[in-house]
């Protein structure tokens, strides 16, 4: 009896436990899909597919250029449009620029440099590749030319009133009507600040020039070039100091503005394009290049921009003399350049000495 | 493998909690993801409808200047007017009036130009561009496209900006030949930004839709929300900070709160649209959904914590008040009746249950009962035993006493015995108070006294506080007997004492601790006193000669258990008998 109902109890005993086994492996199997699909129907949610989503960055075109996008814009797209070579540009002052160059190390950044003083560029030689154009090896290309004026508002200032010559500039009547942009971020500012420190120059710069168009410009210098010709053209100021490309653009809007090519000399900036050693696209970088310098473009700026060419098959600006008729003062005779961070730091100096000593007499 | 015990009460709530949330999170989940993937497609199909739509649109109004421009054309074979030589009659209403014919068909009209070759003679109905005068002369533009393409027009994605007129984002061109068939000239008509964003209407469906329209390289023509992207790239990268602040590309802001971003190819117009709609309705949903959800889990959560809890109580409360019942069964108490107070299985398990003890207490109390009967009969039959023997022998003083002639002695035997047989027959009771014990006793000893001449003295020491407890009858009487009959009955003496104390003491019985308190009484005599074997023989066997002695051991057992009883200490001088009751007043310690 003891013997037999033992032994049934350990049989039950068994095959529940087998059972309770197989109905939690049940459990589990029907669990886990259940669980699978609950997780792919919220992962298949909208978001996913557009973070996985990447753009290659593979040959595109890569030009930092210091230009107005006013005249980058429709070169870039034309340049895309006909030869099909896709670009990305990055617009910036000449000096974040020049300091991203300083910064950039073994970084690849960019493809092609277009635009910025020649003059600056040549302090950073090793960066770019030489080009062969015309059998000459050259580092930097100009592109344009723009000339450093003086504008005037005709409306503020007669044509017999307004100054001829860079020390005129310097005369105390022109106290707070001269409009002037910060050396340390504009080229064309710098350059004008560059030559009134080598005019009459002696032993050392003729700091003498600075500190009196300081007294002009009564300590304050605008932010932009840009703000120059607008504050000229607005009446804010009876002259500026800016280049030329700007004037004539305002003319040609019928503002009523003047150009005087200062008696001691005109300075030029040339603007230039220069082609990175590490350049990923050469190849596209080249085709640009040469784009930029083809006739078509050329005089397509010179048209619509009134910007000096550089190729001599390329007419003058309407409304602008040519080069040869104006005393053109060539800015590689600058020692300034290599000089920038000492200049600019005793400018700064001065500056602040003047804000100190409080509003001036 | 020990296995880790688990109360039923825990398995039962947590299996419900589970049962009831897990299905509500497994739908709840499956409802979100399918609704959202449902959303998504529905919204997917929706704008992507609405951007064919759209640009269907768009087809219509490029189609409607394209044949604007084959009347132009048309119109203009005839007319020298772009080649004006010299001393021809200007007829420039003329071609204007052919230009506003074309156009008389728009609700909006478009911008269009008519210029010669150099652009010297241009006919428009806004202003001639800056960038056209350049353009026309360094084929740059529109002009280029026109010139690679001879027959048919050009769709050229550009932005132009006129005052007042506003600006046109797109621009179909086509070549003007004069009658000799010479490519004379250009017919550009151009699609105000107002068009677009009419056609752009059918976005209106109450979702938050960032649409912006480009041409292949990413220069954006249209831009629903950043109107100051227009004539920009995409892709500009600035490093000024204003810049980068104003610069707002439509994949820059892609984001956490994109639902949909699509992307449409028109290859007619050479255009790519991107649409981006944010999630507004997508957030607004998903959060009153997971909101549902969340809500919906707690009170679920809530209601099924309570339930579970009331439930599991219900099962496992029963089964633990079965269980304590159970124990104290166990341990002895019948009397216990589970109450389980439901009306399930468990109810009816309880219900058996205390079928069961009602049906065990019913045999044990005729078990008891049984005993009882059995006992009573026992104790009958000893009192019985008791009962003959004495009366044989007082018979026996009264026969003597009367052949001796002893008057008085034989009225006194005979009273007192009369007062036993009444003691004994009258009371039924079979306790009765120390103090008729000890009236019965004196009874008994006058009789005693007579039949042995006075041979004997009793000297009684009773407690008076012990008068009225109840002790059984005939307890002490046969100790009396056996001091006179046993100690002195056979010498020949006259000195017999026989001493009778009667007192409490703390009685030594383990079962009941504290004032627990025993009556003891003490009945000693000089007489011979008894052997060893004669104790043991009294306390174990039955011998016919001391029947009373036994007879008193075996009841007080009966009616007090073990620990009481009758002890004998005998020497040669003397024995001395100790009893030793509980102390009762009523008597029915059972």
């Amino acid at each position: 009896m003891f013997i037999i109902s033992d032994s049934e109890n350990d049989c039950g005993g068994y095959s529940d436990f087998m059972i309770g086994k197989t109905k939690k492996r049940l459990v589990i199997f029907l669990l886990v899909p259940v669980v699978m699909l609950a997780g792919i129907l919220l992962i298949k949610l909208p978001g996913w597919d557009l973070l996985l989503h990447n753009v290659s960055d593979d040959h595109i075109l890569k030009i930092h250029s210091p230009l107005n996008e006013r005249i980058i814009i429709p070169i870039i797209k034309e340049f895309q449009e006909s030869t099909g070579i896709p670009v990305e540009y990055t617009s910036a002052g000449t000096l974040d620029l020049l300091n991203a160059l300083e910064d950039k190390g073994d970084r690849y950044l960019m493809d092609i440099l277009w635009g910025g003083s020649k003059e600056y560029l040549n302090i950073y030689n090793d960066l770019f590749e030489p080009i062969y154009q015309g059998g000459e090896e050259e580092y930097i290309l100009g592109y344009n030319q723009l000339p450093i004026v003086l504008i005037y508002n005709r409306k503020l200032v007669s044509s017999d009133e307004v100054c001829r010559s860079w020390s005129e500039i310097l005369d105390s009547k022109w106290k707070g009507r001269i409009a002037m942009a910060n050396p340390e971020g504009s080229g064309s500012a710098y350059i004008a600040l560059s030559f009134l420190l080598e005019m009459d120059m002696k032993d050392d710069y003729n700091w003498d020039n600075a500190a009196k168009l300081l007294r002009n410009v009564e300590g304050k210098m605008l932010a932009k070039s840009s703000e120059v010709y607008e504050g000229v053209a607005a009446g804010d100021f009876a002259i500026g100091i800016t280049m030329e490309e700007a004037a004539i653009n305002l003319i040609h809007q019928d503002e009523d503005i003047g150009i005087v090519y200062l008696e001691e000399g005109t300075p030029v900036i040339n603007d230039s394009i220069a082609l990175l050693k590490d350049a990923k696209n050469k190849e596209e970088a080249m085709a640009f290049i040469e784009f930029v310098l083809s006739r078509k473009v050329q005089t397509y700026m010179v048209d619509r921009f009134y910007l000096r060419s550089v190729r001599e098959d390329v007419k003058v600006p309407k409304g602008l003399s040519s080069m040869n008729s104006l005393n053109i003062f060539d800015t590689s005779n600058l020692s300034t350049f290599e000089n920038r961070e000492t200049i600019l730091n005793k400018w700064l100096q001065m500056t602040t000495d003047i804000e100190k000593s409080g509003p001036m007499k | 493998m020990s296995r880790i015990r688990i109360p039923i009460f825990h398995r039962l709530f947590i299996t419900y909690i589970l049962c009831s949330i897990l299905p509500l999170i497994i739908i709840g989940g499956l409802i979100y993801g399918f609704s959202m993937n449902f959303l998504n497609r529905t919204l997917d199909e929706q704008t992507m409808n609405s951007i064919k739509t759209f640009h269907e649109g768009l087809h219509v109004r490029v189609s409607a200047y394209e044949d604007m421009i084959i009347k132009i054309q048309n119109g203009l074979k005839s007319s020298d007017s772009l080649n004006l030589q010299n001393g021809m009659p200007d007829d420039s209403n003329d071609v204007y009036e052919i230009l506003y014919d074309a156009m008389s068909g728009e609700s909006i009209k478009p911008v269009v130009h008519v210029s010669n070759l150099d652009g010297s003679r241009v006919f428009t109905t806004s202003v001639f561009p800056e960038s056209y005068k350049a353009g026309l002369m360094n084929k740059w533009g529109i002009f280029r496209e026109v010139d690679n393409l001879v027959m048919g027009s050009v769709i050229f994605p550009q932005e132009t900006d006129y005052f007042p007129e506003g600006r046109t984002i797109l621009s179909v061109g086509s070549r003007i030949y004069d009658r000799t068939g010479t490519h004379s000239g250009y017919v550009v008509v151009e699609m105000p930004r107002q068009v677009v964003f009419e056609e752009a209407r059918v976005f209106n469906s109450g979702l938050s839709i960032h649409m912006v329209m480009l041409d292949e390289n990413g220069y954006t023509l249209f831009d629903s929300i950043n109107s100051e992207m227009e004539g920009k790239f995409q892709h500009a990268v600035y490093m000024d900070r204003e810049k980068i602040r104003n610069h707002k590309p439509i994949d820059r802001l892609i984001g956490n709160d994109t639902f949909l971003y699509l992307d449409y190819r028109d290859k007619r117009l050479n255009t790519v649209t991107k649409v981006n709609v944010s999630s507004n309705t997508f957030h607004a949903f998903n959060r009153i959904l997971t909101l549902i959800i969340v809500i919906g889990s707690m009170i679920s959560l809530l209601v099924s914590v309570v339930l579970a809890a009331l439930q599991a109580r219900s099962i496992s409360s029963p089964i633990r008040k079965l269980i304590k019942v159970m124990g104290d069964v166990e341990k002895g108490d019948l009397e216990i009746r589970a109450d389980l107070g439901s009306r399930d299985e468990i109810g009816d398990l309880g219900k058996y249950f205390n079928q069961m003890l009602n049906r065990l207490n019913i045999y044990m109390e005729k078990v008891i009962e049984k005993q009882k009967q059995l006992r009573t009969t026992e104790i009958k039959m000893l009192q019985a035993q008791i009962k003959p023997h004495f009366i044989y022998n007082t018979l026996d003083v009264i026969k003597w006493s009367v052949k001796l002639g002893h008057q008085e002695e034989t009225i006194s035997v005979v009273t007192n015995l009369a007062r036993l047989l009444r003691f004994s027959i009258d009371s039924a009771e079979e306790f009765l108070t120390i103090r008729s014990n000890i009236e019965f006793i004196n009874s008994y000893l006058a009789i005693q006294r007579i039949k042995y001449n006075n041979s004997f003295e009793v000297l009684t020491d009773i407690d008076d506080s012990l008068m009225d407890y109840k002790i059984p009858r005939l307890i002490l009487q046969p100790f009396i007997e056996n001091s006179i009959i046993h100690g002195f009955g056979k010498t020949n003496r006259n000195d017999g004492i026989i001493k009778i104390t009667g007192q409490f003491i703390h009685c030594a019985s383990s079962e009941v601790e504290g004032n627990c308190r025993a009556i003891e009484f003490r009945i000693s005599d000089n007489g011979i006193g008894m052997t060893e074997q004669e104790i043991e023989e009294l306390t174990f066997e039955r011998p016919e000669n001391h029947i009373g002695i036994y007879n008193v051991d075996k009841r007080i057992k009966m009616y007090f258990g073990e620990d009481f009883g009758v002890s004998i200490n005998s020497k040669t001088q003397g024995t001395e008998v100790l009893i030793t009751m509980p102390s009762t007043i009523e008597g029915d310690l059972l």
